[in-house]
């Protein structure tokens, strides 16, 4: 560990020249003598001389060496003892994310590693003030948050920690690391080094003075997961077919080469489904089940799967599914419905046609509409004169709501919401219906959407319609509008843009008979058909909480362990996967999040983070200081050097009793 | 050092002598056994009288004795060609007193005493076979004159020094080397081995300096570097290093008399901080006791 040794003390390595300057000052003059009888010294002389400045030699590196060797331990010494007071401080972070909970070849955790880790790092910084954090959430300091806990105190905080679901928030944990380290100091995160690792650390933002080491405490192998539970539409709505599907994901480290059979077992509120799925590594597969709900209300699902891997926590998991009752629809015009050339019959039979149950309403109709509609239904207006329903449109939309304008008259054209830019400002009415036989093309069309996926196959549909329509006001497109249909002359056809919750859709074309033919009569039920699932697939498919997480709960919640889940301040924490169940019949489903399934190892350095390797720490937290070894060295070499000097002494007294 | 015939010891005043072991073939007469036969005092043998032989050379008691005419050979005493080589190498440019001052001294007092001796002499330094074979009076004065021309440098070895002058001498002559002999033995053996072959009678007076056999301790740390180049520098404690190069440097010296010895040739080491005089008198009582 020679960081060990203090820069100003090695200043004293000059020591090491004194043998050198000894060894110079101290030769021995040699003087040039001119002898005839040198043929007799030179045979004999020439390999002893050779020998003995060989001898020297050696003697002068081992003095040298044994010096620079006591400066190096002195050094030492006077870093770990003397100065031991001035050591920066350390915080100890462990990664407490679901993916620590993986279990590891050797046996046991990765957190259980981490903490093993934890507790020897804390020993062999007993010179240091260490405080060890949990990334929990919020983050745990095990001890004082003012005083550094004494290493017993620590190891016995750390016996009785665990690895938590959904924690991992790493970085508030580093701020908080940061916080304690106001003079700067070493940080050392211990985790598995998993994908969701170091997110949202932004290593730019901590101070130089403060040195992150990542270790890596082991971990990877086999993992398949179900990452997702989705349901098709997002809305279920009661009595109407709908499916359910399970994301089977692998996404472990140690992948093997061949595909494997993983059974999934379903089971929605009562009902129990199984499917079985063959998964290639590194893929995902899909487990879909179809089934049909009649009840109104919510209902619980999990999803199992019979798979061992290294991390059985997401074999299994939670989501919950509201079964809504059958989707309202509301037609309102001002106009006669009954009246076989206007533009009401025409859209209230494509509704119809489309398998949909519609009501029909005015513009006072929609101004009136009960609160369970606002926000939550599809709302068709085509022919407004008025705007006395503006407001309600409004609210419609920011609770999520979906609204088709038709624009119909300049009435429709004309009608703006408070505060709600519009997908497109129309200003001129223009009729083709002389023009071009009649007919006008779309030129651009989003076939791709699915809003528009009943054209697939049809796209001649879409060469002749329209009759007359409203032209782009100047004023082009709000930024965050979609154009799914286009003219060919440029002018908006079908506008699509979100507003609060909720979307805004503009139909640029009367449905009326008179007015035009709308692909004659066939495009607009294809729309119709296709609206209501789409909109609502967009606003919920979300079927699980991230558990772990907080959510604001106003009444009572009951955990999967039938007790009661600590409130605070109307905020609760799923800290488990499973079903919570509210008063009143709502559930919350947590389950463990997507991200703590993939195991594969990110890259600190790549980040900005100096990895350390496990092993080297722990070898350093047992092994002999560096000085040790370096003192015995020079005590070595001090024995041999002695043994060279006797030797020495030894053949001259031999040589003095010979010439005696 | 300029030598003078004033400036050579002259050694014990006639006590001593130098004369050669084997018979020598000088060309004048003089005291030295020679292999000639002919008008002497020293009787050598008889031989069968041949016609033509001088009637003055009968040995007519022996011819009464057994009837045959014989004729009564003498041995002839002739001069010592004497030749002194001094080693001029860089490995003589050493000592205190120096090695090649003390060698020249001492190649100076031979030199005078075979030309008190009524010899002649011829004296080499190195390889140069400059000086002609001289005696009488004026030959010391010429020898004082050669060697003080003497510098000391280069790598000279017996073996080089003998080429030039075997190819000369005609006749067997005593042939003395003073050198330090900081060469490689085989080199020794070769030479001698050569010189004994040619029938010339070989005595080195192997001159060293006191630090050559005993290694001043002194000396600490140091690095030894060798004059003639021929070894790297060395670095050693004289401490340590002593007992080795002692040592090693008394079986060079022994190795040097056995290669000698093997060609009965004389060897006598001659340390430069004793006096000239003993030395070389020491090497010649010795011979003579060895002649005898």
């Amino acid at each position: 560990m020679l960081s060990a040794l203090a820069p100003a003390l090695l200043g004293l390595g000059v020591a090491t020249a004194i043998p050198l300057l000894i060894h110079l000052l101290t030769r021995k003059k040699t003087t040039t003598i001119f002898f005839p009888a040198a043929a007799f010294l030179q045979q004999r002389e020439a390999g002893r001389s050779r020998k003995k400045r060989l001898k020297e030699i050696m003697i002068l590196l081992l003095r040298t060496l044994s010096i620079a060797a006591m400066v190096a331990a002195g050094a030492g010494l006077l870093w770990h003892g003397l100065l031991a007071g001035q050591q920066q401080p350390a915080v100890i972070i462990i990664d407490a994310s679901a993916s620590m909970r993986q279990r590891l070849a050797s046996g046991g955790t990765a957190f259980d590693q981490a903490r093993a880790l934890a507790r020897q790092l804390t020993d062999q910084f007993s010179q240091r003030a260490v405080r060890v954090i949990l990334a929990t959430q919020p983050p745990t300091i095990l001890g004082s948050e003012t005083v550094a806990a004494l290493p017993s105190e620590i190891a016995s905080l750390l016996s009785n920690s665990q690895a938590g679901f959904g924690d991992g928030d790493h970085a508030t944990v580093m701020n908080k690391a940061v916080a304690l380290l106001p003079q700067g100091g070493d940080i050392f995160f211990l985790s598995d080094l998993a994908r969701n690792s170091l997110s949202g650390i932004d290593r730019g933002m901590i101070p130089a003075a403060i040195h992150i080491h990542a270790i890596d405490v082991g971990g990877g192998g086999d993992n398949v997961a179900i990452n997702a539970i989705s349901s098709n539409p997002g809305t279920i709505i009661a009595g109407r077919s709908f499916s359910l599907t399970a994301h089977v994901m692998s996404v472990g480290t140690q992948l093997e080469k061949k595909e494997q059979h993983v059974q999934v077992t379903f089971r929605i509120g009562h009902s129990v489904y199984t499917q079985s799925v063959k998964i290639t590594p590194g893929t995902t597969a899909l487990a879909t089940v179809q089934t049909t709900i009649d009840d109104i209300g919510w209902v619980p699902v999990e999803v199992t799967m019979t798979h061992d891997d290294v991390l059985p926590d997401d074999n299994r998991r939670y989501g919950q599914l509201f079964i809504a009752p059958s989707m309202p629809i509301i037609l309102a015009s001002d106009r006669d419905r009954d009246d076989p050339a206007g533009v009401v019959r025409p859209l209230w039979a494509a509704i119809k046609a489309a398998g949909w149950d519609v009501r029909h309403s005015d513009a006072v109709g929609l101004a009136q509409l009960d609160d369970h509609v606002i926000g939550n239904g599809l709302i068709i207006t085509a022919g407004i004169e008025n705007s006395i329903a503006s407001e309600t449109m409004a609210k419609h939309l920011q609770q999520g709501g979906t609204w088709l304008q038709i624009l119909s008259s300049d009435a429709d054209a004309r009608l703006v919401l408070p505060g709600i830019e519009p997908p497109g400002q129309y200003s001129e009415r223009i009729d083709v219906s002389d023009q071009e036989r009649g007919i006008m093309t779309i030129g651009q069309a989003r076939i791709d959407h699915p809003l528009l996926s009943g054209f697939q196959g049809r796209e001649s549909m879409l060469t002749d319609m329209g009759a007359w329509r409203y032209r782009l006001s100047p004023r082009p497109p709000a930024n965050d509008a979609t154009v799914l249909l286009a003219y060919a002359d440029g002018t908006l056809a079908l506008t699509e843009r979100p507003v609060g919750l909720g979307r805004w859709l503009q139909w640029n074309c009367s449905p009326a008979l008179a007015d035009g033919n709308l692909g004659r009569g066939e495009a607009l039920p294809l729309i119709l058909e296709q609206l209501p699932l789409r909109m609502l697939a967009q606003r919920k498919n979300n079927l699980s909480a991230d558990a772990g997480r907080t959510q604001s709960v106003n009444s009572e919640l009951i955990g999967p362990d039938q007790r009661s889940v600590a409130n605070v301040g109307g905020v609760v924490r799923l800290s488990v996967p499973g079903i919570y169940r509210k008063t009143g019949g709502e559930i919350i489903a947590a389950a463990i999040p997507t991200l703590e399934s993939d195991l594969r190892q990110i890259d600190p350095q790549a980040l900005g983070f100096a990895q350390t390797n496990r092993d080297k720490v722990l070898t350093e937290a047992i092994s002999t200081p560096l000085w040790s070894w370096l003192l015995s060295a020079a005590l070595i070499m001090l024995c041999v050097e002695m043994a060279l000097m006797g030797g020495v002494r030894k053949i001259a007294a031999t040589q003095r009793k010979i010439t005696a | 050092m300029k030598v003078t015939p004033s400036t050579i010891p002259r050694l014990s005043q006639g006590a001593l002598e130098l004369s050669a072991r084997r018979a020598v073939e000088g060309l004048y007469a003089g005291r030295h056994r020679s292999p000639y036969t002919g008008s002497a005092v020293e009787f050598s043998d008889h031989r069968t009288y041949q016609p033509g032989d001088d009637l003055r050379t009968i040995d007519w008691k022996a011819y009464g004795r057994s009837d045959h005419l014989l004729i009564r050979r003498y041995r002839e005493e002739r001069d010592l060609p004497l030749v002194l080589i001094i080693d001029n190498s860089a490995s003589m440019d050493y000592g205190q007193p120096h090695k090649g001052e003390w060698a020249s001294v001492a190649l100076a007092a031979l030199a005078l005493l075979a030309i008190d001796q009524g010899d002649r002499v011829r004296v080499m330094i190195g390889e140069q076979l400059d000086m002609p074979e001289m005696g009488g009076p004026t030959a010391l004065k010429q020898v004082c004159h050669y060697l003080s021309s003497c510098s000391w440098s280069g790598t000279a070895t017996l073996s080089n020094s003998i080429e030039p002058l075997l190819a000369r001498l005609t006749h067997r002559a005593m042939i003395i080397y003073v050198s330090d002999l900081l060469f490689t033995p085989n080199a020794l053996q070769r030479a001698t081995q050569i010189i004994s072959a040619r029938g010339h009678e070989l005595a080195v007076i192997h001159v060293l300096d006191r630090s050559e056999i005993a290694l001043p301790e002194t000396w600490g740390q140091c690095v030894i570097r060798d004059p003639e180049q021929g070894v790297p520098d060395v670095a050693c404690d004289a401490e340590a290093a002593k007992p080795s190069f002692d040592a090693a440097m008394a079986e060079h010296i022994r190795h040097c008399r056995m290669i000698l010895a093997a060609s009965r040739a004389d060897h006598h080491v001659g340390v430069t901080d004793q006096p000239v005089t003993d030395i070389i008198g020491q090497w010649l009582h010795r011979r003579r006791s060895r002649v005898c």
